[in-house]
């Protein structure tokens, strides 16, 4: 790597993630010495059969889980040396989730369940300009009629298009985007993609898409396979 | 979006699932609230049954048995004006003027009605309108018009209060009969006391019925239930006890005048406006100049000075000659004899007499052992000097038992009947004696033979009257004579031949008023209703009362609001792990939950709030007529204070969010991709280590140990210790719910190595929700442990009533006069008194008691007795009888016969006193060895020190101490009032009717002592049936709680289910394994806590008097089970309604 050159945006090194064995079951080694590095702006996917431990690495690189041993950076600071408290902020302002089941909460409206991300800071919360950015970004993905409606008036394409302005609302730098299209028809799928692929190119955001759809992933920068614990690029 | 449109919002979306935690928190709250308002309730009503008892009155004097003037209420309202001329008139208000009230406050018996029932153990007022002004009432008896003469209602009428016209059933307009005591100014115990005309009766017609409103409640005692009082004119009732002018009692109000003025408001500033007014005459004490010598002699209408009378004039003349005149029933010389004659021993009160000489004609000095005689008597009884004869005279002794003894003297002078030996006076005015006018109407107390009195006799009393025959020494005199009322019955001061006698019995009694303190002859004020006050504020606290009863209800309420709360975080995972994958902390997340259940306490809390309001009236509802045995009154009101009201939903909402925090805290702390696949948690089946498991083994093995340990150690004294035993319960059922818990983890882990099987199923079923199951059945267990260790205290009075370690002492009656009995019941010449005949009296034993006035310190009365009654035992009567059961004697040497702990000598002149344990420990609230502070009939304050207490007993209400120390500290309370009476248990009815016509004159009011136990058990055995009600609705919630758990694990395992209908299983074959699983769980805690309950209370099983409601224990446990099983019925048939498959396909 040059040394002029910015550090990557996000880096792993030699991570690995094995499951203690509990009564009745052995242990398993998931992830197995993985190291990678993904550029700001860049767009990856990882594809691989189930339980190969897509998931598990994504969690890894979203803070919701910890690595057994190896090392990842993001902006050059090690996640392992950060506490709960940080790595909840972290969550918050600097990375994106997309969940192959929405999880949008029923309760609120299609804008509220977009600012949700916003209690975090209650200092935040009343913000005009959050709440400007979350409309925009509402008619941004054609929705702009559905606002007030709640999840359980959406089809499945729009909850998971909801489900992708929540996880912009804060600006996030990494999107993280687990199987967003499982759960879609093939039509509602590339309509996803589609935006996925065009916020990357437009806004730079860098996304990283767990997907087992080749010809979906097919469409994003970098392809990377996820087999026996070790991750290879295709 | 703010975090509150968050709460908002999820609190409309999730309304379903938070209306069972409103509900519950509401639940939670009014029974809470209720507790509390319960209390105000309480207090608010003993406050008011005070006020009305009292009316105005702040002060009072209150001297029983000993009279003063009633013109002293007017000198002291004189001197109260002098001094504080705002305390007479202030500015123009007469409301506002301290005003003495004198009352003549005696006991009586009354019968009346239309039944001629009859009342004892009245208070019979004399009053007038100064009473009625100190109750803020309109006079309704004893008033004077302003001419002065009686008004219309003052003339042979009474007023009786309404709780007396109630027990009679009189009326306005019907004639009642009242026999009222006489009382005496010499003390009925002192000898020569006369025992006729004790009681006078007369008809009179009810003028009016006088209400609390009416100032007919007032009573000095702090008590809820009223008085029996009937009022009477104060003048005209000392005109027909022989005491005109005179009074027993004097209040002082209005009590906002007496507030008002600093130094009049604490009984020592009145005490001085007392000495300024007071007079010897209210003290029966009397200085006059003697009319046959140059003299001047103190004495008393009591006949025998007392000690602080004495000491005072002694201080004022050292010189002075003392004398002690007794009535003797013999004189005899050989054949001769002389009966019923006065013989007075004079001598010198306090100093050496070696170097004065006793006034002529008596020689200088009388020796011990010597007598003089008068001419009269030598003559009659034809001796001279040197020969010696025998003087024979009765000893009173306790019950007045006479004791005839004889003393031999030899006479070593003999004088004519002059001087100081024809001073008539030297006889103290003896009732029956002294008014005689011939030796026919002699009436001295004492049984004397009239046939005797020869005709020389009833000469000589008409020339000399009551001079006496013959003098002793004031040593012989002293030894012979003394007794606990005094040693002198006059003391007399020489006066110098210039000086004007009557100026100098002025002089000397001015002296005497100096030097005397009022309050030493029991003129002083207490503060009544300061008392009352205290006697409210520091009663049995029925909000905690009621909160101990309502704390299951309670706590099953919490548990249900934290379980359905959770249920419904649980349902919402998949939020809380989006939350947090957004990058909300657990903190913040837990922030958002708890300010949504904050909401819902705070809606629950206000719910309940009005709910506990109508709880307490529900409650006090049933205190009053249910329940009524727990407070013996129905007087109770609804009374909440809004600052209660308020405190109890605070603290509702307090604990409710508490419960729900301590609930959910767990919930933060799951791993986010676990929320949010909405599988695994801590709690989850299988798995873990087994590490737990053993250490839970352990500690439950080590629980069992302990409590086996505490068994043997309970046995071991030869009786069951109730302690040990109860400690070894608690140990067990902690044990049990260990190894429930190590049993569940243990079975979890067997499960996995099992095959599968329809019971592996079941049991994976219990093992899913360790928790859960271990709540279940720790609620039911802790549930079943209450109710059946509470149950079995109650009490059965009828149980081995009859042995003398019973709560009767073994005794078959309990008996209080109105009137003392001055005589023993056991003695053929005191049963002779009453009339009653040897053979109905045959195995009759009475063991007499000594009574003090005093607040009834029994649990019949909420209030905190602050001067509880005390009762006077001969010590020596009890310990060979040796009745009830000691449960802490304070001294060891006494636990063999734990009687004579009374007699103990006890540190600076402490009594030691011995109480049931119910009334030092709830109406006292002391403990052993704790002190009580009483002030003696002299006003002297002395310690009562609580050496013994004795189980649930008869002698509930007031303490006892020996006989010794009773007359010691109240010398003129006269008589037994209270009564232990043994007699044979197939002749009760006899002796009863016997007793009960014998002893109607003294106003005997007989109980059959099991009778009287079970009174006072019944409000043990209310408030246990209470507290197994409350418990039991505990339970039932419990129980829905239970229903709710198996809601929700059936709602988790209906993939499970749709399987098992899959592979073709029958839907009722499904339900019949929810059902077994849960059926076991709540067999297990029933089981566990009935187990452990049992041991903890056998030792109170095979006690005397423990009366266990087996049926209801046993209904409430199969109500509780049953109950357990329906709501798990019901649970089952929700959960698995609609098609069970379809879940199949949705995965």
């Amino acid at each position: 790597m040059n040394a002029d050159a910015p550090p990557p945006l996000l880096q792993l090194i030699d991570v690995s993630k094995r499951y203690e064995a509990v009564a009745g079951a052995k242990g398993a080694l998931v992830l197995s010495g993985i190291s990678l590095e993904v550029a700001a702006g860049e767009s990856l996917a990882i594809i691989g059969p189930s339980g190969s431990g897509k998931s598990t690495l994504l969690n890894i690189i979203g803070t919701l889980d910890r690595p057994t041993s190896g090392q990842v950076l993001l902006g050059g600071e090690d996640l392992a040396t950060l506490d709960d408290r940080a790595l909840a902020k972290l969550r918050n302002t600097r990375i994106g989730f997309v969940f192959q089941l929405h999880h949008l909460l029923p309760q609120l409206t299609v804008l509220e369940n977009v600012l949700v991300p916003t209690l975090a800071d209650p200092s935040r919360v009343m913000n005009s300009e959050i709440k400007g950015r979350a409309v925009r970004l509402i008619e941004r993905v054609g929705l702009r009629e559905r606002m007030a409606h709640r999840p359980g008036q959406l089809s499945g394409g729009e909850r998971q298009r909801i489900t992708l302005v929540r996880a912009l609302i804060n600006q996030p730098k990494l999107l993280l985007a687990d199987e967003p299209t499982g759960a879609l028809d093939r039509e509602h799928a590339e309509s996803l993609m589609d935006l996925l692929v065009a916020l990357n190119r437009e806004e730079g955001i860098t996304m990283i898409v767990v997907t087992h759809a080749r010809d979906l992933a097919a469409r994003l920068g970098r392809v990377f396979e996820l087999n026996n614990a070790e991750l290879k690029q295709t | 979006m703010s975090a509150w449109t968050y709460i908002i919002k999820s609190l409309r979306y999730y309304w379903r699932t938070h209306l069972g935690v409103v509900l519950g928190v509401a639940v939670a709250c009014a029974v809470l609230v209720g507790a509390l308002a319960v209390g105000d309730s309480v207090s608010h009503s003993l406050e008011s049954i005070a006020l009305s008892r009292l009316g105005q009155v702040q002060m009072a004097i209150l001297t029983q048995d000993r009279l003063f003037r009633t013109d002293l209420a007017e000198d002291l309202a004189a001197t109260l004006a002098e001094w504080v001329p705002g305390a007479g008139e202030a500015e123009g208000d007469a409301s506002g003027r301290i005003e003495p009230a004198p009352l003549l406050m005696v006991r009586g018996m009354v019968r009346g009605g239309p039944e001629q029932l009859r009342a004892n153990r009245v208070s019979i007022l004399g009053v007038d309108e100064r009473f009625w002004r100190s109750g803020e009432s309109e006079p309704l008896i004893g008033s004077r018009s302003a001419d002065g003469s009686p008004n219309q209602y003052s003339s042979d009428t009474v007023v009786l209060n309404d709780r007396l016209a109630a027990k009679l059933g009189a009326g306005v307009g019907d004639l009642v009969l009242l026999r009222v005591e006489k009382p005496s100014l010499m003390p009925a115990d002192a000898p020569l006391s006369t025992e006729s005309d004790r009681t006078v009766a007369f008809r009179l017609e009810v003028a009016a019925i006088a209400g609390p409103d009416q100032f007919g409640h007032f009573s000095p005692r702090a008590d809820q239930i009223a008085p029996l009082n009937a009022f009477v004119p104060l003048d005209w009732l000392g005109e027909k006890v022989e005491m005109e002018g005179r009074a027993n009692a004097m209040l002082l109000g209005p009590a906002s005048a007496v507030q008002r003025h600093g130094e009049l408001s604490q009984p020592e500033g009145l005490q001085a406006a007392i000495e300024e007014s007071w007079q010897l005459a209210d003290a029966d004490l009397e200085v006059r100049a003697l009319s046959e010598e140059q003299g001047i002699e103190l004495r008393s209408g009591r006949i025998f000075l007392e000690p602080s009378v004495v000491r005072a004039a002694e201080e004022i003349d050292p010189a002075a000659l003392g004398v002690l005149t007794y009535f003797v029933n013999e004189l005899r010389a050989g054949e001769h004899s002389t009966p019923y004659s006065m013989v007075s021993a004079v001598g010198y009160a306090f100093e050496d007499d070696s170097d004065r000489s006793l006034p002529p004609p008596l020689p200088p000095r009388i020796g011990e052992g010597d007598i003089v005689l008068n001419a009269w008597l030598a003559d009659d009884l034809g001796i001279g000097l040197g020969d010696e004869l025998d003087m024979t005279y009765y000893a009173i002794g306790p019950m007045r038992a006479l004791e005839e003894r004889t003393e031999r003297l030899r006479v070593q002078a003999i004088v004519a009947i002059d001087g100081l030996a024809a001073d008539r006076e030297l006889m103290p005015p003896y009732p029956g004696l002294a008014d005689a006018d011939d030796c026919a109407q002699w009436e001295p107390g004492i049984p004397i033979e009239l046939a005797r009195i020869r005709d020389k006799d009833e000469q000589y009393w008409d020339d000399y009257r009551g001079t006496p025959k013959a003098f002793v020494s004031l040593e012989t005199g002293r030894r012979l004579w003394r007794n606990r009322f005094g040693d002198l019955t006059a003391v007399r001061s020489r006066v110098p031949e210039k000086d004007p006698p009557e100026a100098e019995a002025d002089r000397l009694a001015g002296a005497y008023q100096a030097t005397l303190d009022p309050a030493d002859v029991g003129l002083f004020f207490s503060d009544v209703r300061g008392a009352a006050m205290a006697a409210g504020d520091q009663a049995i606290g029925f909000g905690g009362l009621f909160l101990g009863f309502s704390f299951f209800l309670i706590f099953s309420a919490l548990m249900l609001t934290g379980l359905l709360f959770v249920f419904g975080v649980e349902q919402r995972s998949e939020e809380i792990g989006t939350l947090l994958a957004v990058g909300l902390r657990p903190r913040r997340v837990r922030g958002l939950m708890m300010l949504e259940a904050g909401v819902l306490s705070l809606v629950g809390s206000a719910i309940g709030g009005a709910a506990g309001m109508l709880y307490t009236r529900g409650i006090i509802r049933g205190l009053t007529t249910i329940w009524r045995d727990a407070v013996g009154t129905s007087a109770l009101t609804y009374h909440a204070e809004p600052r209660t009201v308020v405190l109890g939903m605070v603290i509702s909402v307090f604990v409710s969010a508490l419960t729900i925090w301590l609930m959910i805290r767990r919930q933060g702390r799951r791993q986010v991709r676990e929320l949010l696949t909405g599988c695994g948690s801590d709690q989850a089946m299988g798995g873990g280590s087994s590490k737990p498991g053993r250490r839970l083994w352990l500690l439950g093995g080590l629980g069992l140990g302990l409590a086996l340990i505490m068994l043997i150690a309970g046995l071991g004294r030869g009786r069951m210790n109730p302690e040990m035993f109860f400690g070894a319960g608690g140990l067990l059922l902690i044990s049990g719910l260990l190894i429930s818990q190590a049993l569940i983890g243990s079975l979890a882990r067997a499960s996995d190595r099992s095959t599968v099987t329809l019971g592996s199923l079941a049991l994976r079923g219990c093992m899913r929700r360790r928790g859960r199951s271990l709540t279940t059945i720790g609620l039911l267990a802790a549930g079943s442990f209450l109710i059946i260790a509470v149950g079995a205290n109650r009490k059965d009075a009828q149980r081995d009533a009859h042995a003398r370690s019973a709560g009767t002492g073994g005794f078959e009656f309990y008996g209080e006069s109105t009137l003392p009995v001055l005589q023993d019941l056991n003695s053929p010449a005191g049963r002779e008194v009453y009339g009653l005949e040897e053979d109905e009296m045959a195995g009759v034993g009475v063991v007499p008691l000594r009574m003090n006035e005093g607040d009834e310190a029994s649990c019949l009365n909420l209030n905190r007795a602050q001067q509880p009654r005390l009762f006077g035992v001969n010590v020596a009567t009890m310990v060979p009888l040796g009745p009830f059961t000691f449960n802490e004697v304070a001294l060891d040497d006494f636990r063999d016969q734990p009687w004579r702990v009374l007699a103990a000598e006890l540190p600076d002149g402490t009594v030691a006193a011995v109480g049931d344990e119910a009334t030092v420990i709830w109406a006292l609230g002391l403990g052993l060895g704790d002190l009580l502070t009483y002030k003696a009939e002299n006003g002297e304050l002395f310690n009562v020190q609580i050496v013994g207490m004795v189980a649930n007993s008869i002698l509930q209400g007031g303490l006892i101490i020996s006989e010794r120390n009773f007359v010691k500290c109240f010398p003129s309370a006269a008589g037994y009032r209270a009564f232990l009476i043994d007699a044979p248990p197939e002749r009760m009815a006899e002796v009863s009717r016997a007793l009960g016509r014998g002893l109607e004159p003294v106003g005997l009011d007989l109980t059959p002592a099991a009778e009287r136990l079970a009174a006072f058990n019944a409000v043990e055995n209310t408030y246990l049936s209470i507290f197994l009600i409350l418990g039991g609705m505990g339970m039932l919630l419990g129980c829905v709680g239970l229903g709710m758990v198996v809601l929700r694990n059936v709602l988790e395992r209906r993939s499970e289910m749709a399987l098992l209908r899959a592979v073709g299983f029958e839907l009722g074959r499904i339900r019949r394994l929810i059902l077994t699983e849960h059926g076991w769980l709540l067999l297990a805690g029933l089981g566990c806590g009935v187990v452990a309950a049992l041991l903890a209370v056998l030792p109170v099983l095979v006690s005397p008097g423990a009366e266990v409601p087996v049926t209801t224990i046993v209904v409430m446990l199969a109500a509780i089970f049953v109950s357990g099983l329906a709501w798990t019925l019901l649970a089952t048939f929700l959960a698995l309604r609609g098609p069970l498959l379809s879940v199949l396909r949705e995965e």
